[in-house]
């Protein structure tokens, strides 16, 4: 009896113990998220409002970034970019009559674009811009 | 608004269900477990009743609202309306349970619920797999119009356009019916298979069980944070885990009721809808039914083999003929299968890719829920102090769980070797996520393997008794010896 007793208590202590522990880790990662700058979701979906809200229903846009190509951080910039574009297509060349910008400033690097042949249509702000290739 | 469709969507479910087993509308446990199924069984059919709109008719709001809406009505009409029938479900007997399981439960409900909360105010649009894929798809078939097809383009090969479509749907639906997006749909529905998965578990293992099991197993489910953060976290690996741990739970069931087909019927739906949530599910599906057979066959009476599997084939129908309709006519090939036989066949040679692979399988399982101590250890402890006591009307459904779930492993580890990419990468960024699939079921077999717990002392009179007894038998044994 003294042995059932004590396996059911260990086992209910643990679960709520973790329950409750991670609880604290939670609340706290929400609340570090609510001071400081979060890079993810709602801050893609705002700085690419706009020209969501000027695009036609279909469309194909080509991608470009001034992230170091193939870590993780400029995947996941490039997955969040069609995500707040959707149900546009972005694909991830710069060979496509039109090109969507994440940039992170205001001041982009002109020989990269020049060497690109691609030419400024529209800056949304927030580091996000419309460009033309013109070889397309 | 968003909400208020995705509430009728888990009403439809529970008229549908109720209509399999009609009670009365009071707090039971038969109704806790309707409207825990209900839940899924309603996703399952609205979304999969979207998809079809869609793709025969166009997006046109009134005509999909008039699907739902007649849907509903006739769920609703079955589920009241129909006569009581079968036998009734109730909590199986057992020892009386203290107060303080009750306020175990509790706690761990207010503290998951309070934990979801929070994840879902820090990710409102879940993590990585959720907005890349599954929310994603929803913004297609919904701000799309006409060219939501678009959602399946090879452009967008990265976000596996061929994943069916049960969680992108019922988001879809939801946006679509109350003509405004919101992360509240994906939450909403996050939410419910989440705690739908209690439900299961618990009304499950109270019918099968007793009232302590299952409130030590859903103290235990609650408490374990993964399922938590991963259903916060909007992943359809805990959509998944709901739909496996129901479609088990209810050949338990059918196990306990041999007559009653009906619990074989629902099982199929259920399974059916494991597969139109990930193509993990289709495995499921695969594996369940050779385990379901190899169990009958070995524990169970034979000649049931039949009539449930015809019962289980008349509920998958539905969902598969949906499945089949959107893989054959707007899917395009599964990445894995595109794969050339001579890269499978190195990968098979590579022995490095086995260590690794092999060394993640023994590890992670120590880490599952993601407890603060490793809870395997524990249930391990647990099983040595109150052992395991199998009946033998349980066996087949226990069997079927184990073998379902092994073969399911079994297929992951071979993905994990033979098909691309470091599968150091993949198995430390998604096996954990494949463990939470089938943990729910797991701890409903080991709950109905286990002992009850005997908490409480004999009672005085039980002790008075038993000692009058032995003292009869001991004069009884006692007197020839004295002739």
């Amino acid at each position: 009896m003294s042995s059932h007793r004590f396996a059911v208590l260990a086992l209910i202590s643990i679960s709520l113990a973790s329950s409750l522990w991670l609880l604290l880790d939670v609340i706290t990662a929400y609340t570090y998220s609510r001071e400081t700058y979060a890079f993810g979701v709602p801050n893609f979906e705002s700085r690419f409002e706009a020209l969501h809200k000027s695009m036609p229903p279909r469309s194909v846009l080509g991608y470009v970034s001034d992230n170091p190509g193939n870590n993780t951080q400029s995947q996941a910039e490039f997955y969040l970019t069609q995500y707040a574009l959707a149900p546009a297509i972005v694909k991830a060349t710069t060979e496509e009559h039109f090109v969507v910008a994440n940039f992170h400033n205001n001041a982009p690097n002109a020989n990269m674009l020049r060497a690109k042949n691609l030419v400024l249509v529209q800056d949304f702000g927030n580091g996000v811009f419309i460009y033309h290739n013109t070889t397309r | 608004m968003t909400l208020l469709y995705l509430a009728l969507a888990w009403l439809l479910g529970s008229g549908l269900v109720r209509w399999l087993f009609p009670a009365p509308l009071r707090f039971t446990l038969q109704n806790a477990l309707v409207f825990s199924l209900g839940a899924g069984v309603g996703v399952g059919v609205a979304s999969s009743l979207f998809f079809l709109t869609l793709a025969l008719v166009g997006p046109k709001i009134v005509v999909l609202a008039a699907v739902q809406g007649v849907a509903l009505a006739a769920a609703l009409v079955l589920g009241i309306l129909v006569a009581r029938h079968g036998k009734s479900i109730e909590w199986a007997p057992g020892p009386p349970t203290p107060w303080y399981f009750t306020a175990a439960l509790g706690v761990a409900v207010a503290s998951a619920v309070t934990m979801f909360i929070f994840c879902t105010l820090t990710k409102p649009h879940g993590e990585w797999d959720a907005w890349a894929i599954w929310n994603m798809r929803a913004r297609f078939l919904f701000r799309g119009g006409e060219f939501w097809r678009d959602a399946f383009s090879n452009q967008l090969d990265w976000s596996h356009p061929d994943y069916p479509l049960l969680l992108p749907g019922i988001v879809a639906m939801c946006w679509t019916l109350a003509r405004a997006e919101s992360t509240v749909a994906s939450t909403g529905v996050a939410f419910l298979f989440t705690f739908g998965a209690a439900g299961v578990l618990i009304s499950t293992l109270g019918i099968l069980r007793g009232k302590m099991q299952a409130l030590i197993a859903g103290t235990l489910l609650l408490g374990g944070v993964s399922l938590i953060v991963n259903g916060a976290n909007q992943y359809a690996d805990v959509p998944l885990s709901y739909f496996i741990l129901a479609t088990l739970g209810l050949l338990c069931l059918q196990d306990r009721y041999p007559h009653d087909l009906r619990f074989s019927i629902l099982a199929g739906l259920t399974a059916g809808f494991a597969a139109w949530t990930k193509n993990e599910g289709m495995f499921f599906l695969v594996a369940m039914l050779a385990a379901r057979a190899w169990a009958i066959t070995r524990y169970g009476n034979r000649a049931a083999l039949a009539p449930q599997f015809l019962r289980l084939a008349a509920g998958l129908a539905a969902p598969l003929a949906v499945i089949a309709f959107f893989k054959l006519r707007f899917a395009p090939p599964n990445d894995l299968l595109t794969r050339q036989p001579h890269q499978i066949v190195a990968h098979l040679a590579d022995i490095s890719r086995w260590i690794t692979v092999i060394q993640e399988y023994v590890v992670e399982p120590f880490r599952i829920g993601e407890y603060l101590v490793p809870v395997i250890l524990v249930l391990g402890v647990y099983w040595y102090l109150v052992r395991f006591k199998v009946e033998q009307q349980d066996r087949p459904g226990i069997a079927t769980i184990l073998i379902a779930g092994g073969l399911m492993l079994a297929a992951e580890f071979a993905i994990y070797v033979a098909l691309p990419g470091d599968p150091s990468w993949q198995t430390k960024t998604s096996f954990d996520r494949l463990l939470m699939q089938l943990w729910p079921s797991a701890l409903l077999a080991f709950f109905m393997a286990v002992n009850t717990p005997q908490l409480q002392a004999k009672s005085k009179a039980e002790e008075k008794g038993k000692a009058v007894e032995k003292g009869k038998a001991a004069k009884r044994a006692v007197k020839p010896s004295a002739k």
